[in-house]
C-alpha cells in the first residue's frame, strides 16, 4: 500500500461526513487495505450484537436431507433429528432396499414364481429396517440413549414408523408395474405390518436383530413350504393366490398379529429402558 | 497485520468448519461493511440484517470465493446483494439525496491524500440521482437490474440515467 | 447428604458374578472408583447411571429408587453420564452430537437448546471447533465432546467411566482441570485405573476388585494404608510382595520391609497395590 487514508478523514467517513467522491475513493481503498480497515470505528455494541446474530444462525446442527424432507412434511425439528439418525434411513440402506425392490419387481413381471418371490420379499424390508432401528448393535449412541430421560419406547416408535412408512412407500411405488394383478399386488402389506409389529414385540424380550432375522426366515420358510408341491399356473397371480398368507384368511391373520404385537409392545415398553447386551 | 492469517487462509479454515476463523473474518470486515452499506441505505435495521446474512453466507459457501481479487471485494459483492434482497422485501429508504449533497472542500481532498482533480469534481457536479446510478453500477459492481432494485427505480430509468451521466461526465472531462 | 447409596448390591451376568455385595456411599465432591479392568467398576457405574438394574440389594440415587420407573426417570433428568465406550454417528459434528443428546434430555425449545449446547461446548473449551466432524477431531477433543454432553442441563450427578482412557498426559491434565472446575456443588463419580487421576482429583476413593469394595475413604487414607510398608533399595528384594524398578534406577518394594530398609513416603498407588496385590500387576 503506497498510501493510507488520513485518520481524521476516516473518522469523518465513519460519521458519514464526507462527500461522495471521497467516500468512493475511501471505499475502493478499503477493499484492499487491512490496516485502514482496522482503524474504522463502529459502535462495538452493534458489532457484538450482529455477531451474536450470525452465531445464532451458524450454530445449528448440520443439515441432512432426510431431516429436511421430514421438516418439509411438517415434522418438528427435534423429532426429525432423532428419526434422521436411524440407520435404515441412511443412503446405503435406502440404496440397498431400492435395488432389492427393483430386482424383485423385475422378477415379478417375469411370471408367477417371480411374482410370488416379490410378495414374500416385500415384508422382509420393513422387518430389516425396524430390527436395525434401535439397539446396541446398530445405534452407536445406544448407551447414552438408555441413560437419557426420553422414553426408549417413544424413540423406537418414531423410528419404526418412519422406517415402515418409507419402506411401504418404496415398495408401493416400485410395484406400480404390477397393477394388473389387482389387489394381489398389495397382498404383502398386511403381512409386512403384522411381521413388523411382531418384531417390535419380540424386541422386548430379545435382541431386535435376532427377532427380525428369526421372523423373516420363518416367514420365508413357511411361504416356501406352502408353495412346494403346487404346480405353476399361467397367470402371474396363480401361485400367489394359493399361498395361505395372501388369502383373505391369511390377511386377516396378519392383521390380528399386528394388533396383538402392538398391544404387547405397549405393555412391555419398560423393558426397553434397561440396557440389553445384544 | 504481519503474522496474522490472511483472509484467504481464513476462508480456507472456514471451509474446514473453523468457527474462530469466521469470527476473525467478521471482526476484520464487518465494520467497513456496516459503514459502506449504511451509505446505500439509511435504515440501520436493514443494514444490520444484510451484514448478518453476509457472514452467514460466507460460512455456508466459502468456496464461492474463486481466489481472484481481494476477499473484501467478494464480501462486498455478497453484502450489497443481501442488502438489495432486504430492500426488495421491505421497500425502505435507499440513501437519501441529502447525504449525497455534501460539498467537498479542497482541503478535504488534500487530507484524503487522493488524487482527485477533474474526475472527482465532475462526479460531484452530477445530480444526486445520476451520481447514485454511477455509484451503484460502476463503483458497487451491480447489474442494471440490481441497481434498479437498490435504488427503487425501474431498470429502464437506470439505463437512461446512466446515459445522461456518461454524457455529463464526458463533457466535464473534455 | 449422600448422593448415592449402595447396600449389598449384587449383579451377575450369566454365571459371572460382577458385583458381590457392594456397600458404598457417595457424597458431593469427587469420588474416584479405582480398580483394574474387569473389577466391576463399569457395572457399578451402570447401576448408578440407571442403565442396568441390580439383581439384589438396595440402591438409592439422588434420593430416588431407580428400580421404580418414576424414580428412574427422576434420576435420569439430573444425571450426566460418560459411558465407557462412547460412540457417535459417522457424520456428526461435535455440535450435532451434543445437540442430539440434548434432544434426548428433553430440551425441546430450539433456541434454549442451542444456547445450552454452546454453553456445554464452551465449558470444555471446544467453541472454535464445534462445527467440525467428530471423526476429524483428535481423540482428546472427542472425549471432551462426550464430556460436554454429560454437562448438559448442569446435572447434580456426573458419572464418568474412564473418561481419560487413551489420552496422553497433557490431554489428561486438561480434562482434569475441566472436571475439577465443575465439581463444585456437584457430585462426581469417576472410574479410572490411573492412580494419578485419583491423586490429582479425588476427595474420596473406593477401590473395587473382583466385584467387592476393598477400601472406601479419603484419598490420602489409601496412601496411609501403605505407610511403613514401602521401601526403596538398590536392587531386587526377595522378601517383598511387589517390587519394581523406578525411573531413577532404584527398586521400589511393597510388603514387609526388612530391618534397616529406607522407608519411602507412600503414594496412593502404593496403597492400591498393597490392597489388590499381585493381581493388579497382571490385570
Amino acid at each position: 500500500m503506497s498510501w493510507h487514508v488520513d485518520p481524521a478523514v476516516m473518522e469523518r467517513y465513519a460519521r458519514q461526513e464526507v462527500g461522495p467522491a471521497d467516500a468512493a475513493s475511501i471505499e475502493a481503498h478499503l477493499v484492499d487495505c487491512g490496516a485502514c480497515r482496522a482503524r474504522l470505528h463502529v459502535d462495538p455494541a452493534r458489532l457484538d450484537r450482529l455477531w451474536a446474530g450470525v452465531a445464532d444462525v451458524v450454530d445449528e446442527p448440520s443439515r441432512n436431507p432426510v431431516e429436511a424432507l421430514l421438516r418439509q412434511l411438517g415434522v418438528r425439528d427435534r423429532t426429525a433429528r432423532l428419526v434422521a439418525a436411524t440407520p435404515a434411513l441412511h443412503m446405503p440402506w435406502l440404496v440397498a432396499m431400492a435395488v432389492t425392490v427393483a430386482l424383485a419387481v423385475v422378477a415379478a413381471t417375469a411370471g408367477d414364481r417371480g411374482f410370488l418371490f416379490f410378495l414374500v420379499l416385500a415384508p422382509v424390508l420393513p422387518i430389516a429396517g425396524v430390527a436395525a432401528a434401535y439397539g446396541p448393535r446398530v445405534d452407536p449412541m445406544y448407551e447414552l440413549t438408555v441413560a437419557a430421560p426420553m422414553p426408549a419406547f417413544e424413540l423406537l416408535l418414531l423410528r419404526s414408523t418412519a422406517v415402515l412408512t418409507s419402506t411401504v412407500l418404496l415398495v408401493g411405488v416400485a410395484a406400480i408395474p404390477l397393477a394388473g394383478e389387482g389387489w394381489l399386488m398389495a397382498a404383502w402389506l398386511l403381512p409386512a405390518l403384522g411381521l413388523t409389529m411382531a418384531t417390535l414385540a419380540l424386541s422386548t424380550v430379545m435382541s431386535p436383530i435376532h427377532a427380525g432375522v428369526g421372523l423373516a426366515s420363518t416367514w420365508a420358510a413357511v411361504a416356501f413350504l406352502n408353495v412346494r408341491g403346487l404346480a405353476g399356473g399361467d397367470a402371474t397371480g396363480d401361485l400367489a393366490s394359493r399361498v395361505l398368507a395372501f388369502s383373505p384368511a391369511g390377511q386377516a391373520l396378519f392383521l390380528t398379529i399386528a394388533v396383538i404385537g402392538t398391544f404387547v409392545v405397549i405393555q412391555r415398553r419398560e423393558t426397553l429402558e434397561i440396557r440389553s447386551n445384544t | 497485520m504481519e503474522g496474522e492469517p490472511s483472509d484467504r487462509v481464513l476462508l480456507g479454515a472456514i471451509a474446514d468448519a473453523d468457527r474462530s476463523a469466521l469470527q476473525t473474518l467478521y471482526e476484520r470486515h464487518a465494520p467497513w461493511l456496516v459503514l459502506r452499506l449504511s451509505r446505500r441505505c439509511s435504515d440501520p435495521d436493514l443494514v444490520d440484517q444484510a451484514v448478518q446474512d453476509t457472514f452467514v453466507a460466507v460460512w455456508r459457501k466459502p468456496g464461492s470465493y474463486k481466489g481472484s481479487g481481494e476477499v473484501g471485494a467478494w464480501i462486498w459483492g455478497i453484502g450489497i446483494r443481501r442488502l438489495i434482497d432486504q430492500l426488495r422485501r421491505r421497500p425502505a429508504l435507499a440513501a437519501t439525496p441529502e447525504l449525497e449533497g455534501i460539498v467537498v472542500s479542497a482541503e478535504d481532498q488534500v487530507l484524503a491524500g487522493v488524487e482527485h482533480g477533474d474526475l472527482a469534481s465532475a462526479l460531484n457536479a452530477l445530480s444526486p440521482e445520476l451520481r447514485a446510478v454511477v455509484q451503484a453500477t460502476i463503483l458497487d459492481g451491480l447489474t442494471i437490474r440490481e441497481a434498479g432494485r437498490l435504488l427503487g427505480i425501474p431498470s429502464g430509468t437506470v439505463k437512461t440515467r446512466m446515459a445522461r451521466a456518461r454524457v455529463q461526465l464526458r463533457e466535464a472531462l473534455a | 447428604m449422600t448422593t448415592v447409596e449402595l447396600a449389598g448390591i449384587e449383579k451377575s451376568f450369566g454365571s459371572t458374578r460382577a458385583l458381590d455385595g457392594v456397600d458404598l456411599e457417595v457424597s458431593p465432591g469427587i469420588t474416584g472408583l479405582l480398580g483394574r479392568n474387569g473389577a466391576g467398576k463399569t457395572t457399578l457405574l451402570r447401576l448408578v447411571a440407571t442403565v442396568l438394574a441390580p439383581d439384589g440389594g438396595r440402591l438409592r440415587v439422588l434420593g430416588h429408587d431407580p428400580g421404580d420407573p418414576d424414580g428412574r426417570l427422576a434420576v435420569r433428568r439430573r444425571l450426566g453420564y460418560f459411558p465407557q465406550e462412547p460412540g457417535y454417528h459417522q457424520n456428526f459434528t461435535a455440535f450435532d452430537f451434543v445437540d442430539y443428546v440434548a434432544i434426548l434430555k428433553e430440551m425441546t425449545d430450539r433456541n434454549t437448546r442451542r444456547d445450552e449446547v454452546r454453553r456445554a461446548l464452551e465449558t470444555v473449551g471446544l467453541t472454535d471447533v464445534m462445527h467440525k466432524k467428530m471423526r476429524k477431531l483428535s481423540g482428546g477433543m472427542r472425549r471432551r465432546v462426550i464430556l460436554a454432553q454429560a454437562l448438559l442441563g448442569d446435572p447434580a450427578l456426573l458419572v464418568l467411566d474412564e473418561p481419560t482412557a487413551g489420552l496422553d498426559p497433557e490431554q489428561r491434565l486438561r480434562f482434569r482441570e475441566i472436571v475439577s472446575a465443575i465439581a463444585e456443588r456437584h457430585t462426581v463419580l469417576l472410574a479410572t485405573h490411573q492412580t494419578e487421576d485419583v491423586a490429582a482429583l479425588c476427595d474420596r476413593v473406593a477401590v473395587v476388585d473382583n466385584g467387592s469394595v476393598l477400601f472406601d475413604g479419603p484419598a490420602p487414607a489409601l496412601a496411609e494404608r501403605a505407610s511403613g510398608r514401602v521401601w526403596l533399595s538398590g536392587g531386587p528384594d526377595d522378601g517383598a510382595r511387589l517390587s519394581w524398578r523406578t525411573g531413577d534406577g532404584r527398586q521400589r518394594h511393597i510388603g514387609d520391609p526388612p530391618g534397616g530398609a529406607d522407608l519411602a513416603e507412600p503414594t496412593i498407588e502404593d496403597g492400591y497395590l498393597l490392597l489388590v496385590g499381585d493381581r493388579a500387576l497382571v490385570g
